[in-house]
């Protein structure tokens, strides 16, 4: 027996060879151990027999392949034992040439898969899909599989993670916990995430570390029990966390994230400050203590109907609620809640605002509200006795003068009549002054908003300013007016003194032409008044709204100083307000407006 | 009363007030020559032309249409010659606290009166402005 043949006799693979129309020309002892015929038997066989159907079409190509003296790599197919069991194995296809190198044969030479070999190839394939790193052990914690991801997202090489201890992977710190942990789950072993609750780390090749989530389930194999480890790298995550985090402690209002059960999931430092309790005092624990006990029964109720119809509101709304600080102590709150969907499931957040400051205010507003409108009341009935009690006496005086100048003028020297004009002409005057503070003070008072067709309130006004019209030649151009909300004896005063103002400042020598407007503007109404008159410097344009301000002395133009400070008054009750623009010698125009609703 | 002044400007819009102003002072016989001006602005005008002619005692009123007593103290400031040697006195109505505080701020103003200028109010001035 010649070296070669005893090497053939003692392969552990399988040797076949076969002339090119198939008949099996050779066998060694490994290819009847592996197919179960003997060596007689292979001899008497082609070798397509040994084929299962599908592998026809695959040996056909390869035979091509050889033919055409291609190289042709190992392949992974099957062969039909005589029993008619499948074999798995891997074969290689070679030539067998005679001495001048022509083909007369082909050799193949198999080796059968083993099962934990295909089960590896599968679970390696499998593995490569998954996005996690997927790290599988033996019982032992030996590192048996890895895929592409673990690699990196490690750092690793795999050929540096096969058989190596799993603890590579876990810092330094956590090693021994971890043996442990390891035994424990080897002895029973069931799918679940590692580490609930608790924060893990992954350690790269470098020695840095990166928070991880882990879940871990058992693969039972005839070769024993294996863990396969998904492992996550939940960086962004943690930042996100933490940037939500920073977010909810930059809140102004304490942040309370409740669970179904009512237990507290998670408080921003704005809740501490608020409530007085540490975090750790509150996390876990039912969010009831943070309601005053009184309110407590009715509060779980609510909660549950709040998770079976979650959307963003305001709590109670309409309701005094309240806060309960750890001393006991309770503070008014203004709360709003929205749902969170998480992965923990349905989650509440509270925004509770703590509005004891605002209570004082508004209640301190509220007293001076009360204080305002009593002295508003006071000063409108000072104002009406006040002018009352004082027209009485200044009566007598004009009265009385009255009768001094008409019995006694040209009587006395011109000093006695100078002074006995001043005198009437000061009474005149303080007389129109108290009636004007009157209805100064009255304007707004006891009277309903109406609809004013403003075309009509004008022509009233035209009406009743006709013989000043008529005397001065003066001009009116309107456009269509509004009909618009408000106050009709006010709004005619306002337009009536508008427009007396001007023709009364008006220019010499040139007739009066007064043009009434106005347009929608967001809402309100903006009129304008314009005049050729004689205008007023832009230093004053302030000043004329201001009551008892003139710009002229009476000896030039009539006046109390009043009625633009009654125009004023008019269209802030209208919710409006007024102004000028002027050119003096030109022209003055009013604008004012009317607000579309009325305060 | 012993001092003499040259002459003293009345500075009011009120027709009778300085009517009545100017025939306390004509009584008193202490004034060369009284002018009164309506207007302040007319009043500068003067000031602004005055050359020699510049006035002793001013009685400014507070409350006048367009050029009031303050606007009126602010031009005056830029005509800086009469500072020296011009008592600005004001006199007004005005029962305004603020008015009184307002006018103590102002170098120019030498006194602040409440009207009337009766003999008594005049006496005082001149004795504390004139003496």
């Amino acid at each position: 027996m010649g070296d070669g043949d005893r090497i053939a006799d003692c392969a552990v693979d399988s040797i076949i060879a076969f002339g090119l129309a198939g008949d099996i020309t050779f066998t060694n002892p490994a290819a009847s151990d592996l197919l179960g015929y003997s060596a007689a038997e292979l001899a008497a066989m082609t070798y397509d027999q040994l084929l299962p159907g599908d592998g026809l079409a695959p040996f056909a190509a390869v035979r091509e392949q050889i033919l055409f003296e291609e190289q042709v790599e190992p392949i992974q197919t099957a062969r039909i034992g005589k029993s008619g069991e499948r074999v798995t194995v891997s074969v290689q296809y070679s030539p067998i040439r005679d001495d001048s190198g022509r083909i007369v044969g082909v050799s193949s030479v198999m080796r059968r898969l083993s099962q934990p070999q295909r089960v590896a190839d599968r679970a390696q394939a499998l593995l490569e899909t998954a996005p996690d790193a997927m790290v599988i052990v033996n019982q032992h914690g030996q590192i048996v599989l890895v895929n592409a991801q673990t690699e990196a997202m490690f750092g690793y090489a795999k050929s540096a993670l096969i058989g190596r201890d799993v603890e590579l992977l876990i810092p330094e710190g956590a090693v021994g916990n971890h043996r442990e942990h390891r035994a424990r789950y080897m002895r029973q072993p069931r799918a679940r995430n590692m580490g609930q609750g608790m924060e893990l780390l992954g350690r790269k090749a470098d020695g840095s570390t990166f928070p991880v989530e882990i879940s871990l389930s058992p693969l039972h194999t005839e070769e024993g029990v294996f863990v396969s480890a998904a492992i996550r790298d939940i960086t962004e995550r943690k930042k996100a966390e933490l940037k939500f985090r920073a977010l909810l402690d930059g809140a102004p209002d304490a942040m309370v994230i409740v669970g179904e059960s009512g237990a507290i999931h998670l408080v921003n430092a704005q809740t501490e400050n608020i409530f007085g309790y540490r975090k750790d005092e509150l996390i876990g624990q039912p969010v009831e203590m943070l309601i005053p006990e009184r309110f407590r029964g009715r509060h779980t109720g609510h909660r549950d109907d709040y998770f079976s119809f979650p959307v963003s509101r305001p709590m109670g709304a309409g309701l005094e609620l309240a806060g309960r600080h750890k001393t006991g102590s309770e503070f008014p709150v203004e709360i709003s809640l929205s749902p969170l969907d998480t992965e923990e499931g349905m989650l509440v957040s509270a925004a509770i605002r703590d509005i004891t400051d605002r209570k004082r205010a508004e209640r301190a507003l509220a007293a001076y509200n009360d204080r305002l409108e009593s002295k508003n009341r006071e000063l409108q009935q000072f104002a009406y006795i006040a002018s009352h009690d004082l027209q009485e006496p200044l009566r007598t005086v004009t009265n009385f003068v009255g009768l001094l100048e008409s019995d006694y003028r040209g009587q006395l020297d011109e000093h006695a009549d100078k002074c006995l004009g001043f005198i009437s002409q000061a009474a005149t005057r303080m007389s129109h002054l108290i009636t004007g503070l009157l209805e100064y003070s009255r304007i707004g008072q006891n009277q309903d908003a109406v609809d004013i067709d403003c075309n009509e309130l004008l022509q009233n006004v035209v009406d009743d300013l006709s013989s000043m019209i008529t005397a001065t030649s003066a001009e009116l151009v309107a456009g269509d007016l509004p009909a618009i909300r408000g106050y009709r004896t006010e709004l005619r005063q306002l337009l009536q003194n508008l427009v007396t103002n001007a023709i009364k400042f008006r220019c010499e020598g040139k007739a009066p032409r007064i043009e009434i407007t106005a347009e929608r503007l967001a809402g309100d109404w903006l009129f304008s008044v314009a005049d050729n008159g004689i205008g007023i410097a832009s230093e004053h344009l302030e000043r004329i709204f201001v009551i008892f301000q003139r710009l002229h002395t009476r000896s030039e133009y009539e006046g109390t100083g009043i009625g633009l400070a009654h125009v004023k008054k008019i269209v802030e009750l209208h919710g409006g307000r007024i102004w000028a623009e002027s050119k003096p010698g030109h022209g003055t125009i009013f604008y004012f407006t009317i607000a579309g609703e009325l305060p | 009363v012993s001092a003499r002044l040259g002459l003293v400007m009345l500075i009011d819009d009120d027709e009778a007030d300085n009517y009545y102003h100017r025939m306390v002072i004509e009584r008193s016989g202490c004034a060369d020559e009284i002018r009164c001006f309506q207007r302040a602005e007319r009043a500068l005008d003067f000031l602004d032309a005055a050359g020699e002619r510049r006035p002793d005692l001013i009685l400014l009123d507070i409350n006048m249409p367009a050029m009031n007593g303050w606007d009126f103290l602010d031009a005056y400031r830029d005509l800086a010659e009469f500072r020296e040697d011009v008592v600005v006195v004001m006199l007004t109505t005005s029962l305004n606290p603020d008015d009184r505080a307002r006018a103590r701020t102002i170098d120019a103003v030498a006194d602040f009166k409440i009207k009337p200028l009766d003999d008594a109010a005049l006496t005082e001035i001149l004795a504390a402005h004139f003496s």
